[in-house]
């Protein structure tokens, strides 16, 4: 189906020739010449392609020769951690030292001391008490948020008489 | 803490003893997070939520430093120049005596240009360090003068004190009560110290004055808000433009540099510019993003620094075009290059974007031209981190990158541990002021 598709797709240029009256043979022939005939040869195992491999050179030899131990525990084979470059067990000491002296404590330990201090800066209590504040004047029918910082009337002024010609600042 | 720090330095200490020592501070110091009050204080010692996570950076960076220089502990002299430095900043950071605080923060030069001098590669690390010490001395000394009339007409050193009296000065002081800070952060017409004292210094060295130092001069200026009751005004305004043009003006000279080092050193004066901005405006969102640009840009530029030291023992040299191609090379200081190259411009999610936000709103608020340039300089950050990685990774592999062993035990850890600052971003109640 996908092949018959693919044939009709790709008449373009032989609709062109269909202006003129040309016999049916000229849409037929090149339909299935896109048809691909594809063949091998036989599979004779017989027969291989063999193919010579490359001689090595004596550089890749020695450096073959020279890295061919693998083994962790051989001296030659130990890379430094970097805190102590001659010295295997200082610089083995060094490193889980740090490793665990900054990661897990400083990391591990003090984010945990930082993500569950009590309430630093009182921010949680301060959330409380606005909460318990607002329901306290919904109950009593107190603006929720009051102009005045007190209740006016409990402010007691001087009279002029005690002000007298005090000059006021405000 | 600072008993810990300062003990290991009379006990027989071993690299290993100094390093767990650092680790200790640091997980103390995230302990005096928990604190009843939103600063304690006694008569020497004054700890709020910026001078404790300061604290806490410096023990961190020390800490880093000591574990991406594992080569240097045969001199013992070194761990002592680290702890020694470690202990001044949180001094430095816990003091509630303003002369005090001064001392300490000239104090901790000492130490920094030891570590220059003594362990710096090229022969230039004489001037840098003289560059640094004249800089940064020569802006201070008038600060301690102004220090020392002002303790003396309010008869109080105490910050706290300082704080609630209320009285005022001439506003040309401005510039002598900021200036040493701002050479330390550093703002950009007082920077010439920074490209050279982060080139020539050490690895441990860069990461320190990147990561802590330059924070100290942020923290100066917080302080000197507090002392002095200070608030923008128009001198202000000047320092202010001055810095974030600056800024502009270091991320577009970062794309000019051929040197790494020296690249990473001028994006330091683009963040710090930032930093600078948000601290002298002085409002709720202009400190917290300078303070969560400090603790970002601390981990991100020393990571940096760090990255730049390794790549220079793979390539044996520090000129961009002459380490290219580590992508084919070395992947593993590839993928820590592009992640760090992306937390340095500000990418999300990361703490370096909440700083950036938090202060655009803040300069907005101020004046739109000051975000406009905030603008262009987010851009150029962007840009110039990309032409970073870039550089150093694209392409076909120099002559100069010979095929070497892999990233170490150490520098894959220390890469690691640079992370981990960054993930405060999920502890973002740490930030409230």
């Amino acid at each position: 189906m996908a092949v018959v598709l693919r044939s009709l797709c790709r008449q373009g240029r032989h609709f062109r020739n269909l202006s003129g009256i040309q016999s049916p043979r000229i849409v037929v022939v090149p339909t299935l010449k896109q048809v691909a005939l594809i063949s091998t040869s036989k599979k004779d195992k017989g027969i291989g392609a063999t193919v010579e491999p490359m001689e090595k050179s004596d550089e890749l030899k020695r450096l073959t020769e020279r890295f061919e131990n693998t083994d962790k525990d051989n001296e030659e084979n130990w890379t430094s951690y970097g805190y102590e470059p001659g010295d295997r067990d200082s610089d083995w000491f060094y490193h889980h030292f740090f490793m665990f002296a900054t990661v897990t404590v400083g990391v591990c330990w003090g984010g945990f001391i930082l993500s569950y201090m009590p309430d630093m800066k009182f921010a949680d209590w301060c959330q409380r008490e606005a909460f318990l504040e607002l329901e306290r004047r919904e109950r009593q029918g107190l603006p929720l948020v009051d102009p005045n910082y007190t209740n006016p009337e409990s402010i007691a002024l001087p009279s002029d008489e005690d002000i007298g010609e005090q000059e006021i600042i405000i | 803490m600072i008993s810990l720090i300062f003990g290991s330095l009379f006990l027989y200490f071993s690299w290993g003893t100094v390093g767990f020592c650092f680790i200790l501070s640091s997980l103390v110091s995230m302990s005096l997070l928990q604190q009843n009050f939103s600063s304690s204080m006694n008569m020497y010692f004054s700890l709020n939520y910026f001078s404790v996570l300061m604290i806490f950076l410096s023990c961190i960076l020390c800490l880093l430093a000591l574990v991406s220089t594992p080569y240097e502990k045969v001199a013992s002299s070194y761990s002592i120049c680290l702890l020694v430095l470690c202990g001044v900043l949180s001094l430095a950071f816990s003091m509630s005596n303003i002369i005090l605080f001064y001392i300490f923060f000239e104090a901790s030069l000492i130490p920094t240009l030891m570590l220059i001098i003594g362990w710096g590669y090229q022969p230039e690390r004489l001037q840098a360090g003289s560059y640094m010490m004249l800089y940064t001395v020569g802006a201070s000394l008038p600060l301690l003068v102004v220090l020392i009339w002002w303790c003396v007409e309010n008869g109080s050193m105490s910050i706290l004190m300082l704080k609630n009296m209320g009285f005022s000065f001439p506003i040309f002081l401005t510039v002598v009560i900021y200036g040493a800070f701002l050479v330390k952060l550093p703002m950009y017409s007082f920077h010439l110290w920074l490209p050279k004292a982060h080139v020539e210094a050490p690895l441990a060295g860069s990461m320190i004055l990147a990561g802590i130092l330059l924070k100290l001069g942020g923290y100066g200026i917080f302080v000197m808000n507090n002392s002095f009751c200070m608030s923008p005004n128009s001198v202000s305004l000047v320092i202010i433009s001055l810095s974030m043009w600056g800024g502009f003006l270091a991320t577009m000279m970062c794309l000019r540099q051929v040197d790494v080092k020296a690249l990473v050193a001028y994006s330091s004066v683009g963040h710090m510019s930032i930093v600078s901005s948000g601290l002298i405006l002085d409002q709720t969102w202009g400190v917290t993003s300078a303070l969560i640009t400090m603790l970002a840009h601390g981990a991100s530029s020393s990571a940096l620094f760090c990255l730049a030291y390794f790549s220079y023992t793979k390539s044996h040299t520090r000129n961009i075009p002459y380490m290219k191609g580590m992508l084919q090379m070395y992947p593993i200081l590839s993928f820590a290059w592009f992640v760090f190259c992306c937390i340095n411009m500000a990418a999300p999610p990361t703490l370096n974007l909440v700083g950036e936000l938090l202060v655009s709103s803040v300069l907005w608020n101020y004046s739109y031209l000051l975000a406009v340039v905030m603008g262009l300089m987010v851009f150029f950050s962007a840009s110039y981190n990309m032409y970073l990685y870039s550089s150093i990774n694209h392409g076909f592999h120099s002559n100069y990158l010979t095929g070497g062993t892999e990233l170490k035990s150490f520098e894959k850890l220390s890469l690691f541990l640079h992370l981990m600052p960054l993930l405060l971003l999920f502890k973002g109640t740490l930030f409230i002021l």
